[in-house]
């Protein structure tokens, strides 16, 4: 059997390989850099002294990746 | 008439038949190259209007590029429906309806005040009608060719690297001259009358206009008089789906349009970071783009004559490592020696697929199976635009996003070769599966 004709979830090896690394590749930078980003903002508040709610509020696109991610 | 008499005596193929003659079909090929022209400039002038809108409404850099991004994927994502719709109702229908959503989604553009309208006007008007423009024509210019498919792709797929050359500087002209309300609809106006002139001269087959295709020889089979029967063209598609080809050209595109949307984007800020001036580095984009055109011309040919598979990874991997240079570009020969030789291979990514896909399928209707690798192109572009943002802003260098770029190239390489043999079809003929006389 060669690996053209080897079969997952009835599509080709290839191309869920390709569409699993992708799609994994997006959710952890996306949440690596929505974690940066929340991080940041916290520590502007703090050097600002002030603890607000807006503090801990995240965008929907950052909540969205930190949801998707199980490694952030 | 000379020139055409010297070209048919020079260049004959294997069998002595000339490899060029005056025929209707280079009609539809012109017809088809100033459509994908005309229809994918605006888009790819986006960046032109993101300062004027910035100053007329305060909307940011990130609010007025989400409209650009939700254009992308609804492109991507309808492309597989646009191609099903070309092979149902005929090429010629499908533009119309496609001018017709270009229109509406231009006029109603320039009539935006807020970010939700620009989303929907501008990101899923024209998004479809790109789909439109983009799918549907490719396996309409393939019904024209029996032979010497290489020839009419390779001048179609060239005229992907000119319309952005020729329209940014006319939109530049149209923004300074006038605002850009004006400017979406004094384009989409005329890019709309200049396409449905064009719709007008079009056939969508040989037969309409009472000609044979291009190439045909005493003995090849003739087209139906007749659009082919749906049932047939749900036959033929699921033949298609359960080949791993159908699917793994797609992730094979994704990879490619990864490999070149990295560098599209990312090298002119990388440029300026080491130390050029933002014309200079904009002007590597345009040596890339003016060294691809003539890879696009000569790609299809060549991979009718050499090889499908074996062309196509050679510019595959001529794609990936002009990119090492970037490792070590702090000098403005290294970035232009660069351009140069990427251009080769960025032009001749795409440029083999319809030749790939009449190896493997033939003749059958292909707007599907070109539409879902067109999806696949289409998230490549996004995906790849879209990394080396994340990558930059996490490790502060370009390094990686580079090494992006080589492996999806060679990624992509390897998948190639990981193809099935173009030997033989690998459906049933599309040609020998003839519907009974009475219906014919």
């Amino acid at each position: 059997m060669q690996v053209k004709d080897v079969r997952l979830l009835g599509l080709p090896l290839q191309f869920v390989v390709v569409a699993l690394v992708s799609l994994s590749l997006t959710v952890f930078l996306g949440a690596w850099v929505a974690d940066d980003r929340i991080e940041a903002r916290k520590g502007i508040v703090s050097e600002q002294n002030t603890a607000t709610v807006a503090s801990e509020e995240k965008e929907v696109w950052e909540s969205l990746f930190l949801f998707s991610c199980p490694l952030h | 008439m000379q020139i055409v008499s010297i070209l048919r005596s020079k260049f004959r193929d294997s069998s002595g038949y000339p490899y060029f003659y005056t025929h209707y079909a280079w009609v539809i090929v012109t017809i088809i190259a100033v459509m994908q022209m005309v229809g994918t400039s605006v888009r790819m002038s986006f960046g032109l209007f993101i300062e004027p809108l910035e100053s007329e409404y305060g909307w940011t850099q990130n609010t007025i590029s989400v409209a650009y991004a939700i254009a992308s994927i609804v492109t991507a994502i309808s492309a597989p429906v646009a191609g099903w719709v070309g092979d149902r109702y005929g090429a010629k229908a499908t533009m119309s309806f496609g001018t017709i959503i270009f229109f509406v989604g231009m006029i109603l553009t320039g009539t935006v005040t807020s970010p939700w309208q620009f989303y929907l006007y501008f990101g899923v008007f024209t998004g479809v009608a790109q789909a439109i423009f983009l799918v549907p024509l490719i396996p309409a210019a393939m019904i024209w060719f029996r032979r010497h498919l290489g020839l009419g792709m390779g001048i179609i797929m060239s005229s992907w690297g000119f319309g952005p050359a020729l329209a940014a500087p006319l939109i530049g002209f149209l923004l300074e001259a006038l605002n850009w309300r004006d400017a979406f609809w004094i384009l989409g106006t005329s890019a709309s009358i200049v396409m449905a002139l064009l719709i007008v001269l079009f056939r969508d087959r040989p037969i309409d206009r009472g000609v044979l295709p291009y190439g045909h020889r005493e003995g090849d089979p003739v087209l139906e008089k007749t659009r082919p029967r749906p049932e047939k063209m749900r036959e033929y598609g699921t033949y298609m789906r359960k080949t791993a080809a159908f699917w793994n050209m797609s992730s094979i595109h994704f990879l490619g349009c990864v490999g070149h949307a990295v560098v599209l984007i990312y090298i002119v800020p990388f440029a300026v970071h080491q130390g050029l001036s933002l014309v200079m580095a904009a002007a590597i984009l345009t040596v890339m783009s003016a060294v691809s055109v003539i890879s696009r011309l000569f790609v299809p040919v060549l991979s009718e004559n050499l090889g499908a598979r074996t062309v196509m990874a050679v510019f595959y991997f001529l794609q990936a490592m002009p990119v090492l240079l970037l490792f070590w570009a702090h000098e403005l020969w290294i970035l232009y020696s660069f351009a140069i030789l990427f251009g080769i291979g960025y032009g001749g990514e795409t440029g083999v697929f319809p030749i790939l896909n009449r190896k493997y399928f033939g003749h059958a209707p292909m707007g599907t199976a070109w539409g879902v690798q067109m999806m696949g192109a289409g998230l490549g572009m996004a995906f790849g635009g879209w990394i080396g943002g994340p990558i930059f802003d996490i490790f502060g260098t370009y390094d990686l996003v580079w090494w992006i770029s080589i492996i999806s190239s060679l990624g992509g390489m390897i998948s190639i070769m990981l193809l099935e043999s173009t030997k033989e079809l690998i459906i049933p003929d599309w040609e020998s599966n003839r519907a009974p006389p009475s219906e014919a």
